[in-house]
């Protein structure tokens, strides 16, 4: 059994664990760069040398002293059977010391097959430059049941001296510091702690320790993965290369850029902003998770923690009419704040209203929310948008004794889905189709309207109902000639739409359905549908939609339009419209109105 | 040292303070909650901040007092860890009060065994001596003043201000959390009292709940200031540092509307900035002369004081009036700006006011009693008083004081004039009204015949009660008996009030000093002066009233009292020459500039 250990000093200290009954025997060789033999040698650990780990275990442990001859690189270590033919067999990683505080950490070379059990684990690392926070991967199991593994985590200073306990630690009695591993199977777990960096930090310690009576085995050595650099770094360097440049915050509710099967109109619209050399700064709802801080390279996006301390190193760095912020549908206290503060350092603010925020919060949602703080927003903005004319209203009720013009922007469908749904948007195969209407998105009770969708299934035996998407509410039981093929992705989807003559957007009447502007509405007239659909955002000026108000309408509508002939000047209409209502589109008007 | 918050508030400063002061010394700030905070540090080499949560504190600083050397411990606002702290030899534990509120410093003593920590601090002895009544002396021993420090890195007169961080208004800052103690809404309210040109810029933190800032919003949108209002949150030092120093440019000051304070952090900074300061007199601010001296205090939760501060600009203890050599004060006295009024250098004075047709309608449209206009004659050859009955007063529109004032009665063919106990006829009436005319030199001279006030107390010439006011603020009142000869007077202040003997000095040649008293309707008089005063568009008038048995009238307004300015019928004491042209001053800076 041999390792081969990469080093670079002349003395080495050779930390060893191993499996023994008696004085071990190794033997090492040193290489050069080039791979050349320098210099052989043996070892032969003095009994003094070895001092029990633990008492329940064969391991032993030893800390060796090594000459190198000059220039070599390279050691290859490798054990010697001992008198009574017994390989000792190496547990630990080969760890080496150079001089007396520097440590580096070795690896566990071809030969080890078993894992480590957990007490074996001793790992010292040297913290690189720059780095914050580390991840720590494990990859274990348990031997017996699910267990918990525990790794003792110390952070040095250059000295030597242990740092306070860092955060993302726990603290044990008689253990120290130290990370969690949950084995809740006793097959393999992997798991990736994250622990904070202090700031003086040089060293990293790792050492596993017993947790409970079971026994944990790693399939690896815990390997750090460092989180180098700051949020702050990086939007500085973002920052440089914006200089000059016009730039946008986007303040919003929406999930991060990149996330294309949640994507909204902040998120589609942000990429369009990019497309055209402006930068944009995002933060999305929550924490980015595992999307990209930099999807576009003029997009920046972090995680909404850092809100307060990108926002100082933003008007540190930046200031004056060529500088937006933009808060998309979050007048919380913090959009408050910042649309003043911006302001103050010459920003331009706009709001930009998505949903009636009101009645998410009526119904439980957006606790952030309170008209009082809308109110405000709406007022000290210097732009308002919403994306729809009932919204618009509902701003200006907020503030009715002012002069506030609020701008309506509609929604848009994405280029692709316009392209994409090219070939669809054909009167004569539209002739052709089966009478199937269709509908795509999200069915929560909370605003889709089952009750009238289901009547309308009943009364129109002879028409195919088809429903994609999720949140199908458990005790719907859905007639024959409906069917659920819940959610699709983009690509699976037009298979269906391509057999639909109509798309449904049937919502519940209420303040939050009635102010929507439906981006399916796009959507459906990119796949060269007809809509009907219940009356809400810009569905009004839509063409070939059919807006209803009853039961009777509703299905009425419906027949209608699964019925009427499509000519071919129907279809060039929604052709046009659906050319027109594109993020590109949208982004060019909303920069018009800006620009204003 | 232990604070729950880490935030940009009070504590990181006490912190940020001790770590600048003490570039030898390493800072570990253990709190339980990140408040926007963490970044306060950064710029500081010798301080980490540890964000623990509260079920792991304890262990977290035990485990740290073993294995590492520290030599202090303090711990603030967190009484319920105290007793389980296992302190070694040779670390100091520390308690230490910060707070403002001596029944939470109360409550916080009521949960530590008081015999643990090695010592008790806090910022001021103004604290230690409330904190010492609620005490026992084994404590009081304990308990040691050590004042805050400022981070003078960043708060100092010179700080530069940012490229954007421009006013273009006249900015009030105000700094501190939303909570009750710190009297925000008292800021709005002073902030209603003051003209538009000013704004207030509230810097707070510590707030991510709605509901705190709704209820404020809900204040400033009743008192008609939300859009003169301005919010900001989680400032770092350097941008507040810039923002004093950009107020102070811009003519700002700093607004606390404070109800208590231990320390009062904001003041040291804006002081150390070269802020100006209005702010309630807190006890703790006695401590510092230096502060004092930058600052201009009113009662606590007096916000018309307040509001006056401000408009005065007057910073630094009010002695002026301590002096008994008025000589040495620096005021502006009345004379003086009355000198500037009839000079013509006063810009935009109402003097259309002085017509008294158009003081008629300027009434009639503020919707203020006053005589009625029954006949107007643009010519005295026009004059025409057929069918008048009873008494009625003629009058040159254009004439100040009496002159041309005829109080007439048609008897047999002929006018009996009560003011002036004699009979004209029709033609003597033209002609001494036309040679009036002929003397006026101003323009639009016209003659009004107006109805004949009755005076409640049935005197033959009704009194005129006299209020020289000062943007709706009355400084003096005089009552005038013209059916005496000579006239009686009577003066009070505003509140119809005997005024303090020397105040005022009346000519007994010309007139005949009486003793003030409170007439029927004072209160309705008063209420009526001050609404014509902050209607008139200019910092003085006096607002000359009769009163009836149906209460007070306006008779005229004047703008220019000859009286006092000339001082032949009675002579203003320098003290109220003083008082009076600080009124004036006040409501020359209240008054809108456009």
């Amino acid at each position: 059994m041999s390792w081969t250990i990469d080093f670079y000093s002349s003395t080495l200290y050779l930390n060893l664990r191993a499996e023994i009954s008696r004085r071990p025997h190794w033997k090492s060789f040193f290489f050069d760069g080039g791979g050349e033999v320098l210099a052989t040698s043996n070892i032969r650990l003095r009994q003094s040398q070895v001092n029990d780990l633990a008492d329940n275990t064969l391991s032993r442990h030893a800390t060796i002293v090594v000459e190198s001859p000059q220039n070599a690189s390279v050691m290859s270590l490798s054990t010697k059977p001992n008198a009574s033919g017994r390989e000792m067999r190496l547990l630990g990683p080969p760890q080496i010391t150079y001089g007396e505080t520097n440590l580096v950490g070795g690896s566990l070379g071809h030969g080890y097959t078993r894992g480590l059990s957990t007490e074996l684990i001793s790992q010292t690392f040297g913290v690189p430059v720059g780095a914050r926070s580390l991840k720590l991967n494990f990859d274990i199991r348990s031997s017996k049941i699910p267990g918990k593994q525990a790794l003792r985590v110390r952070f040095l200073d250059g000295d030597g001296n242990e740092n306070v306990p860092a955060r993302g630690l726990s603290l044990g009695d008689g253990l120290g510091p130290y990370t969690l591993a949950k084995s809740r199977e006793t097959s393999n777990v992997h798991t990736s702690p994250s622990i904070k960096v202090p700031a003086s930090a040089k060293f990293l310690e790792i050492r596993g320790v017993p947790f409970y009576r079971y026994q944990v085995i790693h399939n690896v050595v815990p390997e750090p993965v460092w989180e180098i650099g700051d949020v702050l770094t990086s939007l500085e360097q973002f920052l440089v290369s914006a200089e000059g440049k016009p730039l946008v915050v986007v303040d919003t509710t929406a999930p991060p850029v990149s996330d294309d099967s949640r994507a909204l109109r902040p998120n589609n619209l942000s990429l369009e902003l990019a497309k055209r050399g402006i930068n944009v700064v995002f933060f999305p709802f929550g924490k980015l998770r595992d999307f990209p801080s930099l999807p576009h390279e003029n997009i920046f996006q972090t995680d909404r923690s850092d809100f307060q301390r990108v926002l100082l190193k933003l008007i540190s760095m930046r200031g004056g009419e060529n500088n937006i912020y933009c808060c998309t549908s979050f007048s919380s206290v913090s959009a408050v704040t910042t649309m003043d503060l911006m302001q103050h350092h010459g920003w331009h603010t706009v709001y930009e209203v998505r949903d009636d925020m009101e009645e998410f919060n009526r119904v439980g949602y957006s606790k952030w929310y309170s008209p009082m703080l809308e109110r405000r927003v709406v007022e000290r903005a210097d732009m308002v948008m919403s994306v729809s004319p009932v919204l618009a209203d509902k701003l200006q009720s907020l503030v009715p004794s002012s002069n506030r013009t609020i701008h309506v922007l509609p929604n848009a469908a994405p280029l692709r889905t316009v392209h994409e749904g090219q070939p669809l948007r054909n009167s004569k195969t539209w002739n052709e189709r089966p009478y199937k209407v269709g509908y795509v998105g999200h069915l929560t009770e909370s605003w889709f309207d089952w009750a009238r969708l289901l009547r309308a299934v009943q009364n129109m035996p002879d028409v195919q109902f088809e429903i994609i998407g999720h949140g199908m509410p458990k005790s719907i039981v859905l007639p024959s000639n409906a069917t659920y093929f819940g959610p699709k992705s983009h690509s699976e989807l037009l298979q269906f739409v391509k057999e639909w003559r109509v798309g449904l957007i049937p919502f519940q009447s209420s303040p939050l359905s009635r102010g929507v502007d439906p981006n399916k509405l796009f959507e459906y007239a990119a796949w060269g549908l007809r809509t009907v659909s219940a009356p809400m955002g810009s569905v009004f000026d839509a063409p070939s939609t059919y807006v209803y108000e009853s039961d009777h309408e509703f299905q009425g509508a419906i027949v209608h339009a699964l019925l009427t002939e499509m000519t071919e000047h129907e279809m060039k209409v929604l052709d046009d419209f659906s050319a027109q209502n594109t993020w590109s589109n949208r982004a060019d008007q909303i920069l018009s109105v800006l620009e204003g | 040292m232990h604070y729950p918050n880490c935030s940009m508030g009070g504590v990181s400063s006490v912190i940020r303070g001790r770590a600048v002061a003490s570039p030898e010394s390493y800072f570990h700030f253990v709190a339980f909650y990140d408040k926007g905070g963490v970044e306060a540090f950064k710029d500081l080499p010798n301080v980490e901040v540890h964000i623990i949560q509260p079920s792991r504190i304890v262990k977290w600083i035990n485990y740290v007092l073993e294995f590492h050397e520290i030599d202090e411990v303090s711990i603030l606002s967190s009484p319920e860890i105290v007793d389980e702290l296992e302190v070694p030899e040779g670390c100091q534990l520390v308690y230490e009060f910060h707070s403002s509120h001596l029944a939470a410093i109360e409550d916080e003593l009521h949960k530590i065994d008081t015999r643990k920590p090695d010592l008790f601090r806090c910022p001021t002895q103004t604290m230690a001596d409330s904190i010492g009544r609620i005490v026992d002396s084994s404590v009081k021993k304990r308990l040691a003043v050590v004042p805050n420090l400022i981070d003078t890195r960043y708060f100092h007169a010179e700080y530069p201000v940012e490229g954007e961080n421009q006013f273009s208004d006249t900015p009030l800052i105000w700094v501190g959390r939303l909570d009750k103690g710190k009297g925000l809404k008292y800021a709005l309210r002073t902030l209603a009292q003051l003209p538009d040109k000013y704004s207030l810029h509230a810097v707070f933190s510590l707030t991510d709940s709605p509901k705190e800032l709704e209820e404020f919003l809900g204040e400033a949108y009743a008192l008609g200031v939300h859009k003169r209002l301005h919010l900001y949150q989680n400032m770092s030092q350097e941008m507040m540092a810039s923002f004093f120093q950009s107020a102070a440019i811009s003519g700002g000051a700093l607004l606390s509307t404070s109800l208590n304070e231990s320390y009062g952090y904001v003041f040291h900074e804006a002081t150390a900035t070269g802020l100006p300061i209005y702010a309630f007199e807190l006890p703790v601010l006695s401590e510092f002369p230096h502060i004092l001296e930058n600052s201009g205090v009113a009662a606590i939760g007096d916000i018309y004081g307040l509001a006056d501060r401000v408009l005065t600009g007057v910073v630094g203890r009010d002695t002026e009036m301590d002096n008994a050599d008025p000589s040495a004060w620096t005021s502006p006295r009345w004379q003086d700006f009355m000198e500037l009024r009839l000079r013509g250098k006063e810009s935009r004075v109402p003097w259309f006011l002085h017509d008294k047709l158009k003081a008629f309608r300027f009434c009639e449209e503020n919707g203020f009693p006053t005589a009625k206009v029954l006949r107007v004659f643009d010519t005295p050859e026009d004059i025409d008083l057929t069918g008048l009955t009873g008494e009625f007063v003629l009058k040159p529109t254009l004439q100040s004081s009496m002159k041309g004032v005829m109080v007439l009665e048609a008897v047999s063919g002929s006018y009996y004039d009560s003011l002036r106990r004699r009979t004209l006829s029709h033609r003597e009436i033209m002609d001494e009204q036309a040679a009036l005319f002929e003397r006026t030199t101003a323009k639009g001279n016209k003659l009004i015949v107006e109805e004949k006030i009755a005076d409640i107390d049935g005197i033959q010439i009704p009194r005129d009660f006299k209020a020289y006011a000062f943007d709706g603020e009355i400084a003096l009142i005089l009552e005038i008996d013209r059916n005496t000869r000579p006239s009686t007077v009577a003066w009070s202040n505003g509140d119809f009030e005997p005024l303090p003997e020397g105040t005022i000095v009346c000519d007994s040649r010309y007139v005949r000093e009486a003793t003030s008293r409170q007439p029927p309707f004072t209160a309705e008089m008063l209420a009526l002066a001050k609404k014509v005063s902050s209607s008139v568009p200019s910092p003085f008038a006096r607002i000359d009233m009769y009163l009836t048995d149906k209460g007070p009238l306006v008779g005229e307004i004047t703008l220019t009292p000859g009286g006092l300015y000339y001082g032949q019928h009675y002579r203003l004491s320098e003290i109220q020459q003083r008082k009076m042209g600080r009124l004036w001053k006040k409501a020359v800076l209240r008054t809108p500039r456009e």
